[in-house]
């Protein structure tokens, strides 16, 4: 079956605009049949209506090899409004007797071009700057100037005002003729026009309105919405107006609770230009648009305050309190621990085997207990040991004679018997761990520190431990073997859980890719801190006012002049009133300085964060010391095997070679034998023999037997070095 | 023929270029005066690409390029961020993207500034900006 959807596309015709088009996709069916090759008529009949419609349904065959259907059409209109039209069609291969459908598609799209060009259209000019020049000093307006105002063809009336912060919104509050001359949303321009030239006092939007029905008057405020434009803004448009700004880790906001949230790190300030572009200006921006002079304050005396903001949260917003009484300085102090602890694990094995140490003849005619499998099995596993091999081998005896010394055994076999053990041999192996832990500290410190301020401490504590602990038990053998001591047993040096293989632990690789939120967190810790510090600094206020400055904006350098005072800083606050009945217009401004007064920038403003990592501060010096460290504990291979831990027979020979033959509590005793009257000290099944005698006077390799109680295993104690405390690398301490 | 596709002077996508004056005003003798503009379109659904298959392509339009009286499209220069006005090339086109998509949240930023330099006071509006030919589509 063949299913093809295709997609044609074409522009609309005509002068008609794109929003008046339906622009979309319209649905055309076509259907095609493959047909064996042949060939095939088809006769059209054309109708033509007086109503000018005229319908046709035309169904093609496709060559199945090119897959092309061709319809060629031919119509002869006659008078009477009939046209006959013959079709002839090329088939092809019959592929099926199925239908095959391919729907057509067709989509329009409009064309055209964005532009400017219109109505207005954008306008260029370079113009003289506005003078504002009171013929007397102090005077409120003058004939020496004259400013108009316009607003959008309202007309104004009373007062206008317009306020600037920065980090806020820009307001205006103006007074129209008329009644709700304005609708919440729309979007306002000031202007002023003096001396020729036209400045934009102000770009914003309708806030709210009042309308005043007896005087004709509709007061309206607005705000230059400098919150909702950045709500609008992209996480990458709000990082590239912020740029040496840090995010912390882990940080969703958006908007503008994400602007402010990278704000803490930089020392500037952002708002809305009068012109309408948003801007982030750094505190010591000079030079920002040009510094201004201002040499013109109305008022006798210049006012300002050295006031000192304390307190505060950063993480909250909280304001802090303003006084104009010094307090201590705040300041922050970092710490960051960082606690790694992962497994030392190892593996121990024994081998161990016995034997009877009797032939099948002392055992019938001696009547020899020997231990069933069973019992040995209890016993090797009763060590509490893993087993990872045991096995025996029973005695064998079959109905029938057995030839023992000088004469036979008559031997009769009940089917099922089970025999005894006559030889066992086992494996046991233990495995043992040990956690290292090793912790280290960072501290940030700000280098403005002074005897006197008040240290607030953040604490930041990072844990990484080995997720197997506990789990997963690697084979010692996996270590290369480095040490062979003096009883021959060799040591496995330590794995090196550095690796990146995720076999051999993830300690190191957790904290590897834990720096890089260790490193930023610290960086917005530090970042914060230090604009904080700045926040500090920029304690110094002065305002005066003016005669009106239209030009001037938030973020510029100015200078206040004062025949007894010179000041100069950043503008961050601006305030213009004109008032349109009595003919005044003033701004008043005020200038925040960093202390000391004119004090520059300190160093730290860098373009690139300055983060900390842990390979900053040598992470290789901590895993150096950490191995070391591991190199000494070293665990044991196997058992030591020192002689006197041996069972031996009278002739010293170790018993574990030839199995479990022992003396007899009650037989006589030898000197050579007290050594191994304690349990502890023998292992294997004791045979009892009454007639101890009878082995007294026979080759020294026989001695006299112990009561056997129990098939007895021995494993070693193994003493584990101890679990060492937390290695303490020590504090660094980072001074910015 | 016409698209949706518009400059606008707010995000909001409410004040388009065109409908009024669009102003860019400097002091003789003093700094660049930077403008952000927003290409977007405020008809719901739709995309916009380039007819010839390439990108979107904005640039200035001189309507009187003979008259000295007048600033030419060297005293322009775009930028799709203000840092990157610093690094533009005067009177260079700006590419903007494959693909335009409407609605204010995907608006593409369009930086413009103007450092035209006069002696003497001058004003001129024959400096247009205009994109290249594009299709609009519904999506």
């Amino acid at each position: 079956m063949i299913n093809q959807t295709a997609v044609n596309e074409s522009p609309i015709n005509g002068d008609a605009a794109a929003s008046d088009q339906p622009v979309g996709i319209t649905g055309a069916q076509l259907r095609l049949r493959a047909y064996a090759k042949g060939q095939a008529a088809c006769l059209l009949h054309l109708v033509q209506s007086e109503t000018g419609t005229a319908s046709v349904a035309l169904r093609t065959t496709v060559s199945a090899p090119t897959g092309l259907a061709r319809a060629p059409v031919l119509c002869s209109v006659y008078a009477t409004g009939q046209a006959r039209a013959a079709l002839s069609t090329s088939v092809g291969l019959l592929l099926g007797a199925d239908r095959c459908a391919a729907p057509l598609r067709t989509r329009l799209y409009a064309t055209g071009t964005a532009t400017t060009q219109g109505i207005g259209g954008l306008r260029f000019a370079v113009r003289a700057p506005i003078s504002l020049d009171p013929s007397v000093p102090g005077s409120i307006g003058s004939a020496s100037h004259q400013w108009r105002v316009s607003c959008q063809g309202l007309q104004l009336t009373g007062q206008v005002r317009i306020d600037a912060e920065e980090n806020g919104a820009r307001t205006a509050s103006f007074v129209a003729v008329g009644q709700s001359v304005v609708e919440v949303g729309q979007s306002i321009a000031i202007d002023i026009e003096v001396g020729g030239g036209m400045t934009r006092l102000y770009s914003g939007f309708v806030e709210q309105f009042e309308d005043d029905p007896d005087a004709n008057t509709c007061t309206v405020r607005c705000t230059d919405n400098l919150q909702r434009y950045v709500d609008a803004l992209t996480q990458e448009q709000i990082d590239a107006i912020t740029p040496g700004a840090i995010t912390p880790p882990g940080s969703k906001e958006t908007g503008y609770a994400y602007l402010n949230t990278r704000l803490q790190t930089l020392a500037a300030s952002a708002y809305i230009r009068r012109d309408g572009g948003f801007v982030v200006v750094p505190w010591d921006a000079a030079a920002s648009g040009g510094g201004v002079v201002i040499d013109r304050p109305i008022y006798g005396s210049v006012p300002s305050a050295s006031t000192q903001q304390t307190g505060g949260d950063a993480q909250s917003g909280a304001p802090g309190s303003q006084t104009t009484t010094p307090n201590p300085v705040r300041r922050k102090e970092w710490r960051i621990t960082l606690d790694l602890s992962w497994v030392r694990i190892a593996k121990t094995k024994i081998s161990a085997g016995w034997q009877a140490g009797i032939s099948l003849c002392e055992w019938l005619n001696k009547n020899r207990p020997l231990p069933s499998p069973g019992t040995i099995e209890q016993a090797v596993r009763s060590t509490g040991w893993d087993v990872e091999a045991l096995g025996f081998e029973r005695m064998q005896l079959r109905s029938g004679w057995v030839g023992c010394g000088s004469g036979a055994v008559a031997i009769l076999v009940r089917p099922g018997t089970q025999f005894p053990a006559r030889s066992a041999s086992w494996t046991l192996s233990k495995r043992y761990t040990r956690t290292m832990r090793a912790t280290m500290t960072w501290r940030i410190v700000d280098r403005r520190t002074k005897p006197g301020d008040i240290i607030d401490v953040q604490e930041k504590r990072i844990t990484l431990r080995d997720p197997r602990d506990g789990r997963d038990w690697l084979d010692y053998g996996a270590g290369t073997l480095t040490a062979i001591d003096e009883n021959g047993d060799a040591y496995a040096d330590l794995i090196d859980i550095r690796d990146d293989q995720g076999a051999f632990g993830t300690a190191i690789m957790d904290a590897q890719r834990a720096v890089v939120d260790v490193g930023r967190t610290v960086a917005y810790a530090a970042a914060q801190a230090m604009a904080r510090t700045m926040r500090n600094r920029r304690t110094l206020r002065t305002r005066c006012s003016t005669p009106l400055l239209p030009d001037i904006d938030l973020g510029q350098s100015a200078t206040i002049q004062h025949p007894k005072l010179q000041r100069s800083g950043i503008i961050t606050r601006l305030s213009h009133t004109l008032n349109i009945t009595s003919g005044s217009a003033t701004t008043d401004v005020e200038i925040t300085s960093m202390t000391p007064a004119g004090g520059a920038a300190p160093e730290y403003v860098q373009a690139e964060p300055n983060l900390v990592t842990l390979q900053q501060v040598d992470a290789s010096s901590v895993l150096a010391s950490l191995r070391a460290a591991l190199q000494g504990m070293r665990l044991p291979t196997r058992l030591p095997t020192k002689p006197e831990d041996d069972v031996t027979r009278g002739d010293n020979a170790p018993m574990t070679r030839y199995g479990g033959v022992l003396l007899d509590a009650n037989a006589q005793t030898t000197s050579h034998l007290s050594e191994i009257d304690t349990p502890e000290h023998w292992q294997g099944w004791i045979a009892n023999v009454e007639d101890s005698a009878m082995f007294i006077d026979t080759a020294p390799r026989f001695a006299p037997l112990y009561k056997s109680t129990g098939f007895f295993v021995r494993v070693p104690p193994i003493n584990l070095p101890p679990q060492t405390d937390a290695i303490a690398l020590g504090t660094q301490t980072i001074i910015i | 023929m016409a698209v949706t596709l518009q400059f606008y002077k707010d995000q909001f996508l409410t004040q388009p270029v065109g409908a009024t004056q669009l102003n860019f005003e400097r002091a003789v003798g003093g700094g660049p005066v930077d403008q952000l503009l927003y290409l977007g379109s405020a008809q719901e659904n739709r995309r916009f690409v380039a007819d010839d298959g390439g990108q979107i392509v904005v640039s200035v339009y001189d309507a009187d390029p003979s008259n000295a009286s007048r600033f030419h499209a060297s005293a322009l220069r775009l930028a799709l961020t203000q840092a990157g006005l610093d690094t533009a090339t005067d009177g260079a086109p700006l590419q903007v993207g494959m693909q335009i998509n409407s609605g204010m949240y995907a608006v593409v930023h369009v930086w413009v500034r103007f450092s035209g330099t006069s002696s003497t006071p001058m004003t001129g509006d024959n400096l247009s900006l205009v994109t290249n030919v594009v299709r609009e589509y519904a999506v």
